[in-house]
């Protein structure tokens, strides 16, 4: 019988929040295991080393959700509402850091990694098609995140794009 | 350089001075038990 809610009662209900359900009975071999524990702690020294509000909370290699093997949770420590072109080059740096170390340990990478790349390369072509990040494609907006219902974008970009061939292998060059 | 891996040398070029730490780490998360 409990009869008081802990921290760490908050915790692992925020866990289960962001990450999904344990799946302790999801068995990695010992190499998968090894290839998650260095991913998920490459992205803690990245973060503690670059500047910035961001702390390192917890890092786990016990699977969660549908196909998360393991979870590094980050705090903010304060809520920030705007980034500078040096703090989102930080924050794909931090988010490369799991990559990072599958190739400095391995020297090879996993399957694992395409999540966070995909973040960053979500983030780049932020940077430079809509904050005018780039300095040979100019303070032009490219691409505005105009959304349809439910958040679906409104189009695919390849049939709503406002730019031309050569822009679009300017973009593609400066990723 | 590439503005992806430009982050990216950067992420290796940390983790290569802290290597120690990583190793550290990833060894007492591997040790867990669960």
């Amino acid at each position: 019988m409990i009869d008081s809610v802990v921290l760490e009662d908050f915790t692992q209900a925020i866990e289960r929040l962001v990450a999904g359900l344990q799946k302790k009975n999801r068995l990695l071999n010992p190499y998968e295991r090894r290839v998650v524990a260095f991913h998920e702690t490459g992205y803690a020294p990245v973060r503690l080393a670059l500047p910035g509000i961001v702390t390192v909370h917890k890092i786990s290699i016990i699977p969660r959700g549908i196909g998360a093997l393991g979870y590094t949770i980050q705090r903010p420590s304060e809520d920030r509402y705007l980034m500078t072109q040096a703090e989102l080059l930080d924050k794909m740096a931090a988010l490369l850091g799991g990559r990072a170390a599958e190739v400095i340990v391995f020297e090879e990478l996993s399957t694992g990694a395409a999540d966070s790349l995909a973040k960053v390369t979500n983030i780049a072509r932020s940077m430079i098609t809509r904050c005018g990040e780039n300095e040979e494609l100019r303070q032009v907006a490219y691409e505005s995140d105009r959304e349809g219902y439910l958040g679906q974008p409104l189009s695919h970009p390849f049939f709503d794009r406002s730019y031309s061939e050569q822009t679009a292998w300017q973009i593609d060059e400066a990723l | 350089m590439k503005i992806i891996a430009q982050a990216f040398e950067r992420a290796v070029a940390i983790l290569e001075l802290h290597r120690d730490l990583l190793d550290e780490t990833a060894s007492r998360l591997m040790a867990i038990r669960f």
